[in-house]
Order: C-alpha cells, then structure tokens, then sequence
C-alpha cells in the first residue's frame, strides 16, 4: 500500500519535473551566457567585456533555438547600439532597422535613435 | 485509480494551503484589458544598503519579460536614453503621469522595481532580498500588476560534513553576485505575469491562479540565460 503511494508520489514528480524547458527565445546558452556577459559588460565596459556581449548578441541572433525561432526582442536594437559605440555605424543602423523589421512596435523609440545618429 | 486521485487532491491541498488564491483574470484584470505590448523597464528604485543592486537588477529584467511574450524595448539603448534626459532617477516618475513615455518610447506599460532590502548573511549563506515590482500602464497610470516578496536566497552548499558544509557556504555566499539572486527573484516573484502578445498562451491564462501580492520565500539558484 505505501510503496504503492510512493510510486505514485514519484511518478507525479517525475511527469512534473521531467522535459526540456521550452522557452520563446533561448540567451546564448552556457558559454555566452546573456545574463553574465551583459552584467559583465555593465559592470565594467572595455573591451574583453564588449568583445564576449558581442559574441553573445551574435549566438542570440544567428542560433535562437526558443520556440518562436527569431532573435527576442530588443536584442538586435541593443547590439547595433553596441556596433555604433565600436565606430561601426552602417553595421549598427542596419540592425536597429532590423529591430523594426521584426518588431513593428519599435518603430517609435527605433526611429528616434536613428534620427539621432543622422544628426 | 481512486487511490490515485485520492492522493493527488492530497498533494494539490498541500500544495494550496491558505486563503484561495485569486485567478489571473482577476487579479491582473487591467493586463486583460488594455493587453499591453511594449514594456519599458525603468532602473531600480534602490531603498537598500547595497549600493550597486540597481544596476544589476537591471540588467537581469528584461529576459523573463521578453519570455513572458512581451515587447521589452533594448534595455542598454532605454537606459542610455534615459540617462541623456536625465530620468534615470525612477523614484520620480512613480507617482506622476506616464504619457511622455509613450511617446518617446512607445511604452504600454512600464515596469517599477523598489528593492527595499538587500542583506547578505555570510554564516547562514544566505542574501535576503524584499523587493516589489509595479507595473503601470502608461495610458491610464493605473497598477496594472504588483508583487512584493521577502525572499530568502538560499546559497548554502551540503559538502558531507557539517563544518566543511559551514566553510563552503559561507565562501559561496561571498562571492554571490546580485545577478543569480536577482533571477532567482525574478523567476519566483513573475511567474504569474499573464503571458504576453508573444505567448501562445496570450488571453489564454485568465483562469490560471495569480500568486500572493505579498509572500515570503526561500529560493535558490535558477539556472543560466
């Protein structure tokens, strides 16, 4: 009787806990981990720190695995902020345009910084 | 088959104990609503003694947002901006119209977080975190969600006897830096954020429970992203 509950029990942890996570969007996995390469960066800005949120903006962008299979929002935006701050100004616009490409509801804030830089 | 649903009501009364918890629908009636898309995160509001929280808290917002089905506008280019108008103090805006965000911005809704206390405690292993989240439409300035937790990080370490276990812990919460705390907290306090535009679940969770506005808890680490 009780190692029949008990089997139970474990059965019902196992079908709650068991399966892959399946989010929207994956971050960079564990290498570039977005929550640590962004914290990194934040913390102290220089290039080793600019250099790995590059490579993680990248890993977000060209190998999105979640499950709606496009870069989540505003990445794409925050990595041609990112382009621009390193001098590499067409690269970084063409990826704020991205960012409305994808995320029509950007267009106002997007089109705000891209005013900016043409000034 | 009896038996099983037998013990099945006996783990969800477990799992339930308390006054009945609200259904999303109707404790987030206002997200249901207006159905918000595009979410500013504001800068903490620091009210504790950790003077680098509101930094890292940050940085560390926008994913479980954006998993949640929301528009998250880029949280390096907002806070830039936000800097250069000099509205990177949020405490002033928490109690004023929010109209200037929409159209700047093009903000919805916009998140608040007021990180009341954050204690490290190196012999327990443990971070103790009281932070509130607000959510507030800008159309409207009303709170649309808000939790606030007293939660218990947990960083101990079991190394199979009590004092290499002490020692361990004691190093392990040293070194904790805020960004696996403020996840942990994010992940436990928003789990119950009505899901987003983005979501398949969108409109689709009004009848799932809402969490407590207050709680306490004890967490631990949430894995990476």
């Amino acid at each position: 009787m009780y190692k029949r509950n008990y089997i139970v029990l474990i059965t019902a942890f196992l079908l709650v806990s068991c399966g892959p996570p399946k989010t929207l969007y994956t971050w960079g996995g564990k290498k570039y981990a977005y929550s640590k390469t962004s914290y990194k960066y934040l913390k102290a800005s220089n290039e080793e720190t600019s250099e790995r949120l590059t490579k993680t903006y990248e890993k977000i962008i060209n190998d999105q695995k979640g499950t709606r299979k496009v870069p989540p929002p505003g990445i794409l935006a925050d990595y041609g902020f990112l382009l621009l701050q390193q001098n590499k100004t067409e690269e970084g616009k063409q990826m704020l345009m991205k960012e409305i490409e994808l995320y029509p509801e950007s267009e106002i804030f997007i089109t705000r910084i891209l005013k900016m830089i043409g000034e | 088959m009896k038996k099983i649903f037998f013990l099945s009501t006996i783990i969800f009364i477990i799992v339930s104990c308390g006054p009945p918890l609200e259904l999303r629908s109707v404790a987030y009636k206002g997200m249901y609503e207006e159905k918000p898309l595009s979410v500013l995160i504001m800068p903490p509001i620091n009210r504790s003694t950790a003077v680098d929280a509101k930094e890292y808290f940050h940085s560390t917002l926008n994913v479980p947002i954006a998993n949640a089905g929301y528009y998250v506008i880029p949280p390096f280019l907002s806070m830039e901006i936000l800097k250069k108008e000099s509205a990177y103090d949020s405490e002033l805006f928490l109690d004023i119209p929010l109209k200037k965000f929409e159209e700047v911005f093009g903000a919805d809704v916009i998140v608040f977080t007021i990180i009341h206390k954050w204690d490290k405690n190196k012999l327990l292993a443990t971070v103790k975190v009281d932070v509130e989240y607000i959510i507030k439409s800008v159309k409207t300035n009303q709170i649309l969600y808000t939790r606030r937790g007293q939660i218990t990080y947990d960083a101990s370490v079991d190394a199979g006897n009590a004092l290499a276990s002490l020692i361990i812990s004691a190093i392990n919460t040293a070194v904790t830096d805020y960004v696996p705390v403020a996840r942990a907290c994010n992940a436990f306090t928003l789990f119950d954020l009505p899901r987003g535009n983005y979501s398949p679940l969108h409109m689709k969770d009004g009848a799932e429970k809402a969490g407590r506005k207050t709680f306490k808890a004890t967490v631990g680490s949430v894995g990476y992203y």
